[in-house]
């Protein structure tokens, strides 16, 4: 995962409370976007999934761990 | 060197850090009469943000959803809304000015770095298109 993204994830777990939830999508897929399947399953590994779109939609809304 | 590196940055979809980056007013004029259609705020901001939470709308451009998630936490509430892009957030402060909120703390900074937020303080981020 690119180093920055990294970091933006780790924030949002940071500020994150405990039982709070976000809504993360992609900009765009790719080529336009910079993220490909593996990185937004490893991305969404990291979170609790509540509901997610389906192979064409990169949406989800997720939990803490 | 191509086409695309003599662009300006500015007019680049990507800065020098490797951010993407799509100039504010692309990002006002051409999209926004668009978003009601293909991003309707019931889908990512009604459900989730309630009266007073505190919410962070990440790579949130001129405030569309900032907007929406303001009215939604109320005057109990508080939004931050970060953008990479400075236009945009000074963009996003007229636009809350003129509409009356003043839960809105918007900065332009990588949302790698929220040091401004405390850690367990938001309950709901909305990162729309932010990856």
């Amino acid at each position: 995962m690119n180093a920055d993204r990294q970091l933006a994830v780790n924030e949002m777990k940071r500020i994150l409370k405990p039982d709070g939830q976000a809504y993360l999508s992609l900009g765009a897929p790719r080529p336009l976007g910079y993220v490909d399947k593996a990185e937004w399953e490893q991305t969404l590994a990291g979170f609790r999934v509540e509901r997610r779109g389906g192979s064409f939609e990169k949406w989800a809304v997720v939990f803490l761990k | 060197m191509t086409a695309r590196e003599k662009l300006k940055p500015e007019h680049s979809l990507k800065t020098k850090q490797g951010h993407r980056h799509i100039p504010w007013n692309i990002s006002l004029s051409i999209l926004g009469p668009f978003r009601k259609i293909f991003e309707p705020s019931q889908r990512f901001v009604e459900p989730y943000a309630k009266k007073g939470q505190v919410v962070a709308d990440l790579g949130c451009r001129t405030g569309y959803n900032t907007l929406i998630l303001a009215e939604s936490v109320g005057s109990e509430g508080k939004v931050y809304a970060v953008d990479l892009d400075k236009k945009c957030i000074q963009t996003l402060e007229k636009e809350a000015d003129k509409a009356g909120y003043k839960n809105i703390e918007a900065h332009a900074t990588s949302a790698a770095d929220l040091s401004f937020i405390k850690d367990k303080s938001v309950d709901f981020i909305l990162a729309n298109g932010l990856l």
